[in-house]
């Protein structure tokens, strides 16, 4: 696993690596922990990371700016800040998980737990998702989103107006932020539950889901039985 | 530059009323004084006229020949006595012709009322003495001084239809200072009389205006924070006041006539008097900048136009009309300015002025037809309660001034303490102290410690608009110590020659550290802040430098970081405690960091 920390102030950054290797130990490939978002940036540019945990003054005025920045990457991010008013945007934004300062040892493995597919934080859920297309930044709302097709090491957002936006994060780790209605049908498709008009029973080892809208995507054999369960037929 | 073009416009705009009210002044001198058309004052015995006698032949000597109807004045000079010098002492003659028409009353006889001719005088009615107002003499001696007012009756068998003629003998050993504004009326007593009665009835009115406005005035200046504007006001009502009170007093004394000089001098400084307190009242109650220009303006200006009347012998009135249009020009500016209760305040001024000037311009183009004295009355009456209602605007608009200050000045204090005991910060603080307890918790001691240091004294100051440097800097080493430990790094502020009993607002000092700290020195960087204060007679000069690497390269962010949040709470408290008398400038020097806080001295 590959950490990257970025907070300003030596002793907190100090205490955050402190914890993460207490609760991570050996599974730890790579921590590197960084003072300034410039430095931030360019790290971020050369090396590929799994985890970022940010220290955000989201009081200023290019907060927000970086909070997308963070959140349109392939990685997962867990803010750390003192700003617990603005949690819940963090959340709204993408983020796997919010700490305030200064955290419980407990708090944080929580976070990590979260990140492994554990049951962490309830009831918090991303409401927008960024992507970036030539350095520009473009935010999708969660509630326009009709599926996710996986395409490569990106996924694409297929849009209710029929358009498709390519956000870096797989589907994987979407899964892990996005609200529950969100129900991964296949390998590559992961679909809101009340957008699915009908589906067709198993024949011949493979079945399709109808959307409201019309399009027809495959259901995996495995996922359909999960699917008659949360439907309730 | 459209702002330029704007005032230039409204300078014009000044320049053109200034030259509108002094008209009078300017045309009078250049025509000289033409005789009238004709020497005879026409009476009509059927009517019920107050007749002014206005054209008189004048000579300097003494013949008793001159009060003989038969006499040849055609050589004599015509005009009013007014326009003549009466500087010098000695013996004159005044000779007017009085043409009686039409049916005499046969129930009233006819007056004639003098006022204000120097100093005693005999009256000829067709070559025969009918009334002496003190005694006339060839020297100071003989001469004894008459009373400022003075009537005649007239048989009614001297009063015939047909030519008539009226002749002074008058002399004026007495006084060097002549009273000026001689007039000489003809009317049946009873008209007169009852003219006299309305004049006074208005004189009272008036009387009863300006004393309650004195009063009034004088109430709003003892109660209501001693804005010297209202002093003002109280002491212009007062001496117009005085100024109305007068006549009533000459009545009832039967005044001398030598007081008449006395009294010529009063009401000359009161008239000059209340028309520049009027206009010190408009510059100080609308504030009009540049006051230093304005006010010895208003001083100077009646004296000079009273030294230009005294070469041209004009009447007193025409100063009135210059410093009425002065204020009218105030006033433009006010509104201008869109100063509380200006509108209300000129429409009362106009309603005032335009009638005087009218007046004043009639006398020089005659043809323009008489205003209804019923109007102009009630114009003019306007002047004073739109004055008081004007005070009135704007004392609700300092109330509303004061409390705006008073909410901005609590929010200040809001703003303080959310920025030190701000979650954010104290979260921070103590996040680093949990790690310093693990790694080094003598430090994490020291930490805790001088974080409720600081909390103590900010809650010590948070409430008040001004602190000693004494405890600004205190606060500052507070915070470089904390944020040292936080860092893990070390920041020291020093000091030269500071005058730590110097009042400056809570936290300027600290929150230009605090910017300096997050936008000047890199994590883990150490480094320096300096405090400099120079002072002189003008101002007080706060110089902060600090040493930090990031603001050294001028990237295009670094200005604009420095308008962030915490500068606006700078700006807002130096606006607070010194308003207008203070500036900021921050940028690079020497190779530090330089922020200049420039506070200017009030004038003591």
């Amino acid at each position: 696993m590959r950490l990257l920390i970025v907070e300003d102030e030596y002793s907190i950054a100090r205490d955050i690596e402190y914890h993460c290797r207490q609760i991570l130990g050996d599974r730890i490939a790579s921590l590197r922990n960084i003072q300034t978002l410039d430095a931030a940036r360019d790290c971020l540019a050369r090396h590929s990371i799994d985890l970022l945990l940010l220290d955000l003054n989201l009081a200023g005025a290019n907060g927000f700016e970086l909070l997308k920045l963070a959140n349109s990457g392939s990685f997962h991010t867990i803010i750390i800040s003192g700003h617990v008013d603005r949690a819940l945007e963090a959340f709204e934004y993408g983020a796997l998980d919010f700490l305030p300062k200064p955290f419980e040892p407990s708090r944080l493995r929580k976070a990590f737990d979260r990140y492994f597919g554990l049951p962490g934080m309830d009831g918090q859920a991303v409401k927008y998702l960024t992507g970036r297309k030539r350095d520009q930044f473009f935010v999708v709302s969660v509630a326009d989103v009709l599926y996710f097709q996986a395409s490569y090491d990106y996924t694409e957002a297929v849009l209710k107006t029929g358009k498709r936006e390519v956000l870096e994060k797989s589907l994987r780790r979407l899964g892990q932020i996005l609200p529950s209605r969100f129900f991964r049908i296949h390998r590559s498709y992961l679909v809101d539950i009340q957008q699915i008009a009908s589906f067709t029973p198993v024949r011949h080892g493979s079945s399709r889901v109808c959307l409201k809208s019309g399009e027809i995507l495959p259901l995996s054999r495995g996922r359909h039985k999960h699917l008659r369960r949360i439907l309730g037929i | 530059m459209l702002k330029g073009v704007s005032y230039g416009k409204f300078v014009a705009f000044r320049v053109f009323l200034l030259v509108l009210f002094s008209l009078p002044v300017l045309i009078v001198p250049a025509s000289p004084i033409s005789p009238p058309a004709t020497v005879t004052t026409p009476f009509n015995l059927n009517a019920q006229d107050i007749q002014l006698i206005q054209v008189w032949r004048m000579q300097d000597g003494d013949d008793p020949e001159w009060k003989q109807p038969g006499f040849d004045d055609s050589r004599w000079p015509a005009g009013s006595p007014n326009r003549l010098p009466h500087a010098q002492a000695g013996v004159r003659w005044l000779r007017a012709h009085i043409e009686l028409s039409g049916a005499p009353n046969p129930f009233d006889v006819l007056v004639l009322r003098f006022s204000k001719l120097p100093v005693a005088y005999a009256v000829f009615w067709d070559g025969s003495c009918v009334g002496e107002n003190g005694r006339v003499g060839r020297r100071e001696e003989d001469e004894i001084p008459g009373q400022v007012a003075f009537m005649i009756k007239l048989p009614r068998d001297l009063t015939a239809p047909g030519s008539h003629l009226l002749a002074i003998r008058y002399s004026n050993f007495h006084k060097s200072l002549q009273p000026r504004g001689f007039w000489a009326v003809l009317a049946y007593h009873a008209d007169w009389l009852l003219a006299r009665a309305k004049d006074m009835h208005l004189q009272y009115l008036w009387l009863g205006i300006y004393l309650t406005s004195t009063f009034l005035s004088l109430a709003l200046f003892l109660g209501g924070g001693r804005h010297r504007a209202f002093l003002v006001f109280a002491l212009y009502s007062f001496l117009l006041t005085l100024y109305l009170a007068v006549n009533p007093l000459i009545e009832v004394f039967n005044a001398d006539i030598s007081f008449s000089t006395l009294l010529f001098a009063f009401r000359y400084v009161v008239s000059v008097g209340a028309g520049i307190l009027l206009n010190i009242f408009f510059i100080r109650h609308f504030d009009i900048p540049r006051q230093r220009f304005h006010i010895p303006v208003v001083i100077l200006l009646p004296l000079l136009i009273d030294i230009f009347h005294i070469r041209y012998l004009l009447g007193l009135e025409w100063r009135d009309t210059v410093l009425t249009g002065y204020a009218v020009g105030l006033l433009v500016t006010a509104l201008k300015r869109r100063k509380a209760g200006s509108l209300i305040a000129l429409i009362g001024l106009l309603a005032v002025a335009l009638p005087a000037l009218y007046v004043q311009l009639k006398v020089i183009f005659r043809s323009f037809p008489e205003p209804d004295p019923r109007l102009v009355l009630l114009l003019s009456l306007l002047f004073i309660p739109s004055v008081i209602l004007s005070i009135s605007r704007q004392i609700r608009e300092q109330n509303l001034f004061y409390e705006a200050a008073r909410n901005r000045s609590q929010r200040l204090e809001m703003e303080l303490l959310k920025s030190q005991i701000h979650p954010h910060f104290i979260s921070n603080t103590l996040h680093s102290a949990k790690s310093w307890i693990r790694d080094d918790p003598k430090k994490a001691e020291k930490l805790l410690q001088t974080l409720s240091d600081e909390l103590h004294l900010i809650s010590a100051i948070s409430s008040r608009p001004l602190i000693p440097l004494a405890d600004e800097i205190h606060l500052c080493q507070y915070h470089l110590e904390i944020m040292g430990f936080r860092r893990d790094a070390r920041f020291e502020l020093r000091t030269e020659a500071v005058p730590i009993h110097e009042e400056i607002p809570p936290l300027v000092l600290h929150t230009l550290i605090e910017n300096g700290l997050t936008h000047a020195f890199q994590p883990r960087e150490s480094g320096c802040f300096w405090l400099r204060c120079e002072r002189n007679a003008k101002e007080t000069v706060f110089i902060l430098e600090n040493n930090g690497s990031r603001l050294q390269d001028p990237a295009p962010e670094n200005s604009e970081i420095q308008e962030g949040l915490g500068l606006r709470y700078v700006k807002a408290r130096l606006e607070e405690s010194f308003p207008g008398r203070w500036s900021i400038t921050h940028g690079i020097d020497r190779g530090l960091w330089k922020v200049t806080i420039r506070i200017q001295r009030t004038v003591p």
